[in-house]
């Protein structure tokens, strides 16, 4: 256990070094980012005087080093810097932006590892069944989810007229009880959630499939028929409850790959979570942002991970204990 | 007496594997065993009658217990008579049970089908203690448990609804001498306090004895054989249960265990199934498959050549010199693939009577000696291979000191007119496997320059080269240091093991008939009483775990 939090610490500090150096190697600094930024218009020429008092104000032109250390000493207080783009506290913003995001993340993982284990658990039934999910899933999962998030706007969302196209709420939006705000919110997030939840689905149902499938073909299945249990309660009792810890691995395991996800899909949806903040903030070349956004997710699925380790050690203590 | 289980021409079809149609019915209340080695069947048939084959097994025929046919019944009706008419217990091994359900959780689901939760802990009391467990143990999770006592729980809940017949998988195996005798009491009491009728699953002999009253022996997914299980037992009458009880080492305790030869090729599923490994089949074996037939009362068996077929027979022979009678009215029997002793105090006559059943002394009166069913013609028999050989108690005389080994083990392949140049290698052969060199240098070493237990090796191979149906040794260790005879022993013990020759023994030396032998008799002037060595030797090993 100890080994394990000394582990994730290192990797923490890893990802720190790396999301402070790996801006600033970029191409181009926040004044000056004409060179990437192709036919977009540029904001305002900057005088050079403006640029270098600019880059003392933000303490770029400090030596790399001193740049860091500085980083460090302020992030322990607290401190997250300003954003140079939106001009506010990098960490209102986030704390702004960061529900959506993980609004969408959660649900897509929870409803995913919902309908993947039931979907697994019904296929067992069925070999035909299996064969066909199996087939679908194995196509479907392996389409990123931006892709299907562009075909679902395409296909589905710009025929229907009751589905938004964009954002998380209506724009400007009077409610007149919390329970319209909600219907509101989640059609909103239908069509991210959809375009997530087809590509996530499948490996919540792959989990879920061979866990199941591994605990079918034990000796205590071939018992508990012969005790002349009902249908429902051994695959319920005896194959879902045994099955299911692998599943919920998995959940913390996606975590990784679904931030990654949401962030790409919130910009097709034009979502106000992260996603959005961090593609501003690298067109911009806002570095405290960038750094910021950056920190935030890697925390997530770090701890995630970390989760998903400490569930799978109980796991693999249970089945070395038998 | 009501049959609870009847089995009419059941079959199991797998992609590699089939059962045979088989039948056999069973009443209620009896304890009927089937043994076999492991891939002989018997956790197939134990599956097929308690439906749980896996999807792609094909079972053909019917299996009517209690009077219901279950095979073709759905599911949801056999539901309601699993545990309530018939439960099978899986052997122990805590893998059958849920890891997740603690034992009482396990019980609870059994006794909810029959009870109220409240009157459930009584009877969950009771059923751990009738099993030997304690009321404690119910909150253990099954991860807990050691494998005797997840093989007594799975009977507990085996039994928890007490129905008419238990179905016991492998229920001793791995389990120690204590438990195992445990494990016998408890089915009997019951079997005799609650009715219950068992069908035991096992490939132990010994609890097979123990319990059962009848006994089947499956081979290859065939009845080999079927009878009251002593009799089985003391006299089996297939070639495979005598295989099976000579490989049991509870059945023999003092004697030197053999497993059945391996086959050397795989079955190819129409001729008899155990002819590969059998020591007296004939080409028709291979071709024809044998069918189930009565022989005797209550007696079944299945083989071409009517079960062990008897090599050596001689009926009522006396011998005397002058006027004085040496021995009188022996009779004689010895099967295809076994050994026999012959034990008795010196001068009582056994060399004599060794002598006359090898064919070379004809100075007897009596019904004659029938070979193979006929009439035994020696000089024929000693001169063919398949035929008779005997190694002499002095091999020092035995054998010409001035010939060298070659000459002495060639010689009868050149009185029999074996092929000149086929002669060398198979002398070469046969020293290798009595464990000689069979070097140039050896070859041409006399006779005289060799130590006791190399001349008495040389007559054994001697012997060896005409491939003989019987082997008669008369005192074959008697001239051997301890260390000699025991490797002359073990190796033709091993010889007899792979090639399947019969051999008869003539000895003083019972310990050493006890070690080898499948028969031994005692041999007086007035004829052959058998000894069993279950009447002499017993070991009281249950009390080294009390």
């Amino acid at each position: 256990m100890k080994r394990k939090i000394v582990i994730f610490l290192c990797s923490f500090i890893v990802i720190y070094v790396f999301n402070f150096s790996i801006p600033r190697l970029m191409p181009g600094d926040p004044f000056s980012y004409s060179s990437s930024v192709s036919g977009e218009d540029n904001i305002t020429d900057l005088s050079r005087e403006q640029i270098e008092y600019l880059r003392s104000y933000y303490g770029m032109d400090k030596p790399f080093f001193e740049q860091f250390t500085d980083m460090v000493s302020r992030n322990l207080r607290g401190d997250f810097g300003l954003s140079i783009h939106y001009k506010r506290a990098a960490s209102d913003i986030l704390a702004e932006r960061l529900p959506w995001t993980l609004f969408i993340m959660t649900s897509t993982l929870a409803l995913s590892l919902l309908i993947g284990s039931l979907l697994a658990l019904w296929c067992i039934r069925s070999k035909r069944a299996d064969r066909i999910v199996y087939g679908v899933a194995s196509v479907i999962s392996e389409i990123p989810p931006y892709l299907i998030a562009i075909l679902l706007l395409f296909l589905v969302a710009a025929n229907v007229r009751w589905l938004p196209l964009s954002g998380a709420e209506t724009a400007f939006g009077v409610y007149a009880t919390e329970l319209e705000w909600i219907k509101d919110v989640l059609l909103h997030a239908l069509l991210p959630m959809t375009a997530m939840c087809l590509v996530t689905i499948p490996r919540f149902y792959f989990t879920a499939r061979a866990s199941f499938l591994g605990i079918v073909e034990k000796p205590y299945i071939l018992n508990a028929k012969a005790k002349g249990l009902r249908e429902r309660r051994i695959r319920w009792r005896y194959i879902f409850f045994n099955g299911i810890t692998p599943v919920i691995a998995r959940f913390f395991l996606s975590v990784g790959s679904t931030v990654g996800g949401t962030l790409l899909i919130e910009n097709v949806f034009a979502y106000p979570g992260l996603g959005t903040v961090m593609r501003e903030a690298v067109k911009y070349r806002d570095y405290i942002m960038i750094q910021d956004v950056f920190l935030l997710s890697a925390t997530i699925v770090l701890i995630s991970m970390f989760l998903a380790d400490l569930i799978n050690g109980l796991v693999d203590k249970e089945s070395a204990d038998l | 007496m009501k049959d609870i289980l009847k089995v009419n021409s059941l079959s199991v079809a797998y992609s590699d594997f089939e059962l045979h149609p088989l039948s056999f019915s069973m009443q209620e209340g009896e304890i009927l065993a089937i043994i076999g080695e492991s891939g002989s069947g018997k956790t197939t048939l134990a599956r097929a009658i308690s439906c749980l084959l896996k999807e792609d097994a094909e079972p053909g025929g019917e299996v009517i217990i209690d009077g219901a046919e279950v095979l073709s019944m759905s599911e949801s009706e056999r539901r309601k008579m699993r545990l309530t008419t018939f439960s099978i217990a899986f052997q122990n091994s805590a893998e059958w049970l849920n890891p997740t359900m603690s034992l009482r959780a396990q019980l609870n689901e059994i006794l909810d089908r029959v009870m109220k939760r409240e009157r459930q802990e009584a009877r969950m009391l009771e059923l751990m203690e009738l099993v030997g467990l304690s009321g404690d143990d119910l909150s253990r999770y099954p991860k807990e448990l050691s494998g005797g006592m997840a093989q007594k729980f799975l009977l507990a809940g085996a039994i928890a609804l007490e129905p008419k017949l238990v179905i016991l998988d492998e229920p001793t195996s791995s389990m120690d001498v204590k438990s195992r005798r445990d494990f016998s009491e408890l089915i009997k009491k019951l079997n005799s306090e609650k009715g219950i009728a068992f069908l035991i699953i096992t490939h132990d002999l010994s609890l097979a004895a123990a319990l059962s009253k009848r006994v089947i022996v499956l081979y290859e997914g065939h009845v080999v054989e079927t009878g009251r299980t002593m009799q089985l037992l003391e006299d089996p009458r297939h070639p495979y249960t005598r295989g099976l009880i000579n490989a049991s080492m509870s059945m023999n305790l003092a004697r030197d265990i053999w497993g059945i030869r391996a086959a050397d090729s795989p079955y190819n599923r129409k001729g008899c199934p155990f002819c590969r490994r059998c020591t007296q089949s004939l080409p028709l074996c291979h071709e024809k498959a044998p069918s189930l037939e009565e022989c005797g009362e209550d007696r079944q068996i299945s083989c071409n050549r009517g079960g062990i077929v008897a090599l050596m027979e001689a009926k009522s022979l006396s011998k005397a010199y002058g006027k004085q009678a040496v021995f009188k009215g022996v009779d004689f029997l010895i099967h295809y693939g076994e050994i026999v002793s012959l034990v008795g105090k010196a001068g009582v006559g056994k060399t004599t009577l060794a002598r006359i059943l090898a064919g070379f002394d004809e100075q007897y009166t009596g019904n004659g000696i029938l070979f193979d069913s006929e009439r035994a013609d020696f000089e024929l028999l000693h001169r063919t291979k398949r035929g008779v050989q005997m190694v002499f108690q002095d091999s020092e005389s035995a054998l010409n000191p001035h010939m060298t080994v070659k000459e002495a083990v060639s010689e009868p392949l050149l009185l029999s007119k074996e092929a000149p140049d086929s002669i060398t290698p198979a002398v070469i052969k046969i020293l290798k496997e009595v464990g000689l060199p069979g070097d140039d240098v050896f070859l041409r070493k006399k006779v005289r320059a060799l130590s006791g237990g190399q001349k008495q090796r040389v007559s054994v191979a001697r012997a060896l080269t005409m491939e003989p149906a019987l082997l008669i040794a008369d005192e074959p260790t008697s001239m051997l240091d301890p260390s000699s005879s025991a490797n002359l022993i073990r190796m033709l013990k091993t010889l007899q093991n792979q090639h399947g020759f019969s051999m008869l023994i003539i000895t003083h030396d019972l310990e050493c008939a006890l070690k080898i032998s499948d028969r031994i008799y005692l041999f007086t002037e007035n004829g052959l009483k058998r000894l069993l060595p279950s009447e002499y030797v017993t070991a009281n090993l249950e009390k080294v775990f009390d």
